[in-house]
This record gives C-alpha cells, structure tokens and sequence, in this order.
C-alpha cells in the first residue's frame, strides 16, 4: 500500500521536531544585541606601546566595594589578552596617595592624569564609572545587574580616546530553565570585561592583544 | 641490570629532576583581601588554602608568618596590591620569585550562598604580572543529576571554586618565567616606574620672586657610591636638589620666576647640560627671551645614574600669578543726595570682574572715623550677597550716619585686592510737626515734617467719637494745611479722633494718633496766649529792667 506523501514525511521528521526547538531556542536565547557600545572620539597612538595603565574606578552604585571587585577582575582580564603591559595596582595607589586623590570616590584632573602618566610610564590610561551593580533577588536566588562606563584616555594629552558603556544582568544567559544563569557578581564582571576588550580589539588595539 | 629497567629509570630521573626543577620556584601569598567584609579585611584561612593549593603543584611556599612579618617592617597596611618597589624587595628579603595576591570578591552565605575569587601571579624580578584568573560560583551553578553529592555550603564550593579558577594555572611555569623581562636590575637597569615617597610642591600659586620649594622622598635602595644624583627641573631650568638635614628628603627650592633664565648649571667638573636634551621648543624660547612672565612652569624629577641611565617623573605645576583680582561691590539701596542710604538691611552684592578662585576674603563696615564696626571673613569663594542690618558685631545697632563697606580678597598667589563704598544709614522715623487751630466752624490743622529724607507719602484720618468719618486724605508733599469742619454731629459728640501716618522714602514711619483733636486746638490757642502774655511780660520787665538800669 502507498502511503500518502504527507504522511510519510511527517514520520519521517517527527522525530527531530523537539531537538530542533531545543536548538533553536538556546540559540535565540544567546541572541540579542548585547555588545558594548564604543564610541571612538580620536584616534589611537600612532606607536601603540601597550603600556596600559587602569585607575580605580569610581563607584556610583550602592554595591559595597563594588569598584574594586570590577577593577580586580576587568585587571585580569586585561592582563591576560595579551601583550598589554599593565602597571601594578600598587603603583597607582601609591600616584593617587601623593596626588591626595580619593579612588572610588573621584577622578583625577587633567594635571593629575599627566603626573600620574608620566610616573607609571604608560601610553593610555583607563578610568571607569560603576553606574549600577545590584544583585536582584529573585525567585530565592540572586541576579546580578551590572552596568558601566569605561573611558580611554592618551597619557600625555590627556585628551578621551574613546567611551565604553556596557550593560548585562544575570537573567540575559539564560538558555533553558535554570541553565546559562549567571548567579554572581564576580561572574558578570568576567562576562563585561571579556566583552569589553573583544570590542576594544576591534577598535584598533588589535596589536596588543594576542597570545 | 637489566636493560628493560633503563626506560623505567629514565622515566624516574626525567619526573624526579623536571618535578624538582618545578619546586625551584618560592612563592609567598600576600594575605587575601576579603571584599565581603570591611574595608582592608583580612580572610587568613583562604590565604592557607591558598597555600595548601599552591603546594600541591610543586611551590616552595613561604610560611605566612614570614610574609607578615615583611608587610609589617615594611609597613604596609594594605592587601590586595603591592607597588613595583615592594615588590622587588619581597624578591631580596623574602627570596621569592613569584608573589600571589588574591582577593574573595563575593562570601555571600545567606540566600544562595556565593564565592568570588580573583588571583594575580607576580613576577619579582621585574614587579610583571605573568598570570591571572577570576571566576565566581553559586550553589546554584552547581547542580549534579538527581541532586547526588552536590555542595550545601560555602565550604563545600571552595574545591569547586578553586579548582576552576586555576584550571590554567601555566602549565609550564618555566617558559613563563623565562619570558622576556621588563626590566633588568641585574644588568643595572632600572625599573620603568619610579618609586616616589612623597611629594610636596608649595606653594602653587606664587607671586613673582617668591619662593618655591618641592622635596621629594624617593624610595632607593641602592647603596652610596650608586646612588644617583638627583635634579628637579623647572620650566628650562635645573635645579640641583640637596638631601635634607633628617637625611629622608631630597629638596631644591627656587624663586618663582627670574629674570636671568640660565642654561647651564655647573655640577662637580662637568657642565650639566641635561636641560639641553629637552627638544620642547617653548623652552628655547624661554631661554632666550629673559623676560618675567605670569605662566604655569612644569616641575620633573631626574634621575641621573652612575651607569649613564636617566629616569624622569613629572611632578606638578605651579603658576606665577601678578595680577590681583578685579572686584567691584554693588550696593542694593535708594539714592539720596548721590548716596546709597538705608534704613534696616543692605544688601551688598560683589561682582567679580575676572572669574578666578580666591584664597580668602574678608569684608568689614568702618564708620566715618575709621572705627571698624564689623568684620567678617572667609576662605575659598566670595558668598554672592552680604546682608549688613546696621548692626555692631556684638548686634546692638549702629547711630544713624555715613559708613563705608569694605572689601578685600585674596588670589591664590595671595594678590590682594579691595573694593569700597560709602552708605548712609538713616534708621530714624520722620520727624513730625503737627498743629492744629481752632476757628469759628472749623479747626485748621497743618501738617509739616523735619529732615532732608523725602516722603513717600502722608495719610490723615479724622473721625467723630461716633464713627463718622470727617476728613480722610493723602499726599506726598509737606507742608500741607486744611481746615476740618465742625459738622453738627461733632458739636453733639464733642470730639474728634483720629490719626496720621507719615513714611518716607526709605521706609520709615511715623504715626500718630489723636484723642480728642478739638483739645489740642484749645491747648494750642493757650499755649499762643500764654506766649503772648509772657512776651509782654518780658518787655514790661526789660522796659523795668531798663528803669532799674538806669536807676
């Protein structure tokens, strides 16, 4: 007997229906236009050095500490990229010390950002702004928010290379149920910062990173 | 032996001497900073599991007591981060080649319990950070199939934590560790950032000739005969700085701006010629112009080694300002005779003709002999209104009369400017001249007021005991006169009330308020018979007391 041609191809792909929508559905979930948004305000150097200096950020958020937990690990991240020579915290801290300058609370001014500079020996220099970090309680678990503003600036001018701004909460990796969930802060920060320097490769700094 | 042992034996010594190459390495964990707590606290037992980790991957790990002991002489009071100079002498006093900071990020025990963990791997021997990782998890990352042995608390996700964060730890520590190094200090190089103490350059603002002064305390540790000579730079000049007497500072000061601007200073035998190397062109030309200018000058730092090497840091700027302030003051008053006059508050409004920051300033009120009658001062900004209620210091108020507001200000290179006016102040009511005159039908009354103050205006009110209103008029101009009938109903009531109210222009009032008008009439027609009497009375006696003259 001949079965009908709708028949024999609905059996044949019933079987893939479920796994075809697992797929797609994890793949939708990850989509999205989630990058940071980077705005390029003048060129680059025109001998990248890599020397990279980042100073404490400013913490805007109710997140205790906050500026430093991202300075930690958007450091590390930088730190491991490439080939970007990055001045020690301490070396910093030592700058801003002298310079009586409160990190976490403001930045530096123009003539400050050149001392400092030109003391650590650095190209470029980054500052950040922690504008929200908050961890949501949700359904008995916690989802962190996290939102900042990184800009880039050219050590002996002192002039703004670039701006980054860049946003993502916990609940945007979730693929299925409870997995992709990111659940800490720490995490998040990773997540931000990774996304942040992907872009920065793309903006011109692509020398600098690399294994 | 036989010859199928010599693989084994190979395989031993390749693992025995690779493994015992690998435990070459000393490494200290600087106390891990804990976020979750205070500020600057201490977490001592991860700093051990730390420990107990690192030893595991064949570290020759320093006991904690040793690194706490090193923070402690070294004063170091902070966790999480050392400076480049700290950092080399950890590698001389410790003997470590390696240095890991870590930092918990994230504790969190309560509502889905949480770790965060950041590490950082340092190379001593040239303070170069050649590893790093972060990572942060949840009882809620952590979910095995039907639930089976999965962590319940903040210690059971530690190994979880750890062992993630470390997954690329270097494989090959050796490779890592023989990578190109920053800096050379072996070799007589010196390390890229250099170790400043302390700074102070003061003042910033100065007149010309002033001086200025900067000390510097570097951190060297090199000994005597290597130390390096030590210069500040200002502008195009060099200035060769002196150790202080407590032997902790090196300091040079010099006046703020001078005529002879010259190239060379001399040191030891040679000519010192290092401000030559600067291709700034301003600075040419500041050699050659000798001219004394208000400008900001750079001041740096130079370091000059007995190998040759020279190391520069940029210190600050500091400003030659000769020009003082500009400020006017703007009184808030009425005009009277060309003055600004006032009867209860003034307001004094300074303007600021060339916007600069300020110092201090003051403000003080003299009377006309010079008498200072109140002061007031400040520092940083000039309020934008003083308000003067014609009080002393102490608040009792002032006489009527001429006083003289004065101000003063301060820039920041304490150029001093000042700024005065004149005020009249006329606290005093007008002073009324009321009479009234009592006619057939009628009482005449004339209004008329003492004093140099204009009016505003007057207002007469005159009512019968009864209510009944009898004359109510204004004006602004004295001296007026009017006669008010004497109405039936007033013949019947046999009184007039009433009031009259005089303000000038400033404000001030007089008001008086009347009885019995028809009385003062009377009293006043007395009063002219009594005086009339008493003139002739007067001249009855001189004409007796021309008679007794005579006499």
């Amino acid at each position: 007997m001949k079965i009908p041609r709708r028949t024999r191809r609905s059996r044949l792909f019933r079987p893939l229906y479920l796994p075809v929508f697992v797929v797609l559905l994890s793949v939708l979930a990850g989509c999205g236009g989630h990058a940071p948004r980077v705005q390029a305000l003048a060129p680059l150097p025109e001998q990248l050095s890599c020397r990279i200096a980042v100073l404490p950020m400013v913490n805007e958020s109710d997140f205790d500490q906050g500026d430093i937990l991202f300075y930690r690990v958007f450091v590390a991240e930088l730190n491991k990229a490439g080939n970007f020579i990055v001045s020690q915290e301490g070396d910093v801290r030592d700058a801003y010390r002298q310079l009586r300058i409160h990190g976490g609370r403001n930045h530096p001014d123009t003539e400050q950002i050149r001392v400092i500079a030109d003391r650590l020996n650095v190209q470029v220099l980054v500052l950040g702004n922690i504008i929200e970090m908050v961890e949501i309680d949700q359904d008995g678990h916690k989802s962190p928010l996290l939102s900042v503003r990184l800009q880039m600036l050219e050590a002996n001018t002192g002039r703004t290379l670039s701006t980054t701004y860049h946003k993502r909460y916990g609940e945007q990796f979730r693929r299925v149920m409870h997995f992709g969930l990111v659940n800490t802060m720490t995490r998040l920060s990773h997540i931000v910062a990774s996304e942040i320097l992907t872009s920065w490769q793309k903006e011109g700094w692509g020398q600098c990173f690399g294994s | 032996m036989p010859a199928r042992f010599f693989p084994f034996i190979v395989l031993w010594a390749v693992l025995f001497y690779g493994s015992a190459a690998q435990a070459a390495y000393r490494i200290a964990v600087i106390p891990v900073e804990d976020l979750s707590g205070s500020r600057n606290s201490v977490n001592l037992e991860l700093s051990h599991r730390l420990e107990q980790e690192l030893s595991t991957r064949d570290l020759q790990v320093i006991s904690s007591e040793e690194v706490i002991s090193f923070m402690a002489r070294k004063r170091i009071r902070w966790l999480g981060y050392l400076d480049t100079d700290h950092i080399i002498q950890a590698k001389d006093e410790l003997g470590v080649d390696l240095l890991l900071f870590g930092t918990i990020c994230q504790r969190r025990e309560k509502i889905s319990p949480a770790f965060g963990l950041s590490l950082y791997l340092v190379r001593t021997s040239d303070a170069k950070t050649i590893w790093t990782a972060s990572g942060g998890l949840s009882l809620a990352d952590v979910q095995h199939l039907l639930g089976l042995f999965e962590p319940t608390s903040l210690d059971d996700l530690w190994p979880e934590l750890t062992r993630q964060v470390m997954s690329d730890w270097p494989a090959d520590l050796a490779a890592v560790m023989g990578q190109a190094l920053l800096f050379d200090l072996a070799g007589g190089e010196q390390p890229s950032v250099l170790s400043v103490d302390d700074i102070v350059l003061e003042p910033r603002y100065v007149r010309p000739g002033e001086q200025v002064r900067c000390s510097v305390r570097l951190s060297l540790s090199a000994k005597h005969e290597e130390a390096p000579q030590i210069f500040i730079k200002v502008g195009s000049r060099v200035h060769l700085a002196q150790e202080s007497t407590d032997g902790m500072y090196y300091e040079a000061s010099w006046t703020g701006s001078e005529v002879d601007r010259g190239i060379y200073r001399e040191v030891g035998d040679a000519p010192l010629n290092l401000a030559m190397q600067d291709l700034d062109v301003r600075f040419f030309e500041g050699i050659w112009s000798g001219s004394e200018r208000d400008d900001r000058y750079p001041v740096s730092l130079i370091l000059n080694w007995p190998n040759g090497e020279q190391q520069s840091a940029f210190l600050g700027y500091y400003t030659v300002d000769s020009h003082p302030p500009q400020v006017e003051l703007d009184l808030k008053g009425r005009v009277l005779q060309g003055e600004i006059s006032f009867r209860d508050k003034l307001f004094v409004i300074p303007s600021i003709l060339n916007r600069e920051p300020f110092s201090q300033w003051q403000i003080r009120i003299e009377n006309d002999n010079g008498t200072l009658i109140s002061t007031q001062r400040g520092e940083g900004g000039l309020p934008p209104v003083f308000v003067w209620k014609g009080q002393q210091a102490n608040g009792f108020p002032v006489e009527e009369g001429k006083y003289r507001i004065v101000l003063n200000v301060w820039d920041r290179a304490g150029n001093e400017a000042e700024a005065a006016k004149t005020v009249s102040f006329r606290p005093n009511p007008p002073d009324l001249v009321f009479d009234a005159e009592l006619l057939d039908q009628d009482v005449r009354v004339r209004i008329n007021k003492k004093g140099d103050i204009p009016l505003a205006y007057w207002h007469l009110e005159v009512w019968s005991n009864d209510g009944y209103l009898l004359k109510k008029i204004e004006g602004d101009e004295l001296p007026v006169q009017m006669d008010i009938p004497l109405a039936s109903r007033t013949v019947e009531s046999n009184k007039i009330e009433g009031k009259i109210v005089l303000q000038d222009i400033l404000g001030n009032q007089t008001r008086m308020e009347f009885g019995d008008l028809l009385l003062l009439a009377m009293q006043h027609k007395d009063s002219d018979e009594a005086e009339t009497s008493e003139a002739a009375e007067e001249k009855d006696d001189s004409d007796s007391f021309a008679w007794l003259s005579e006499f």
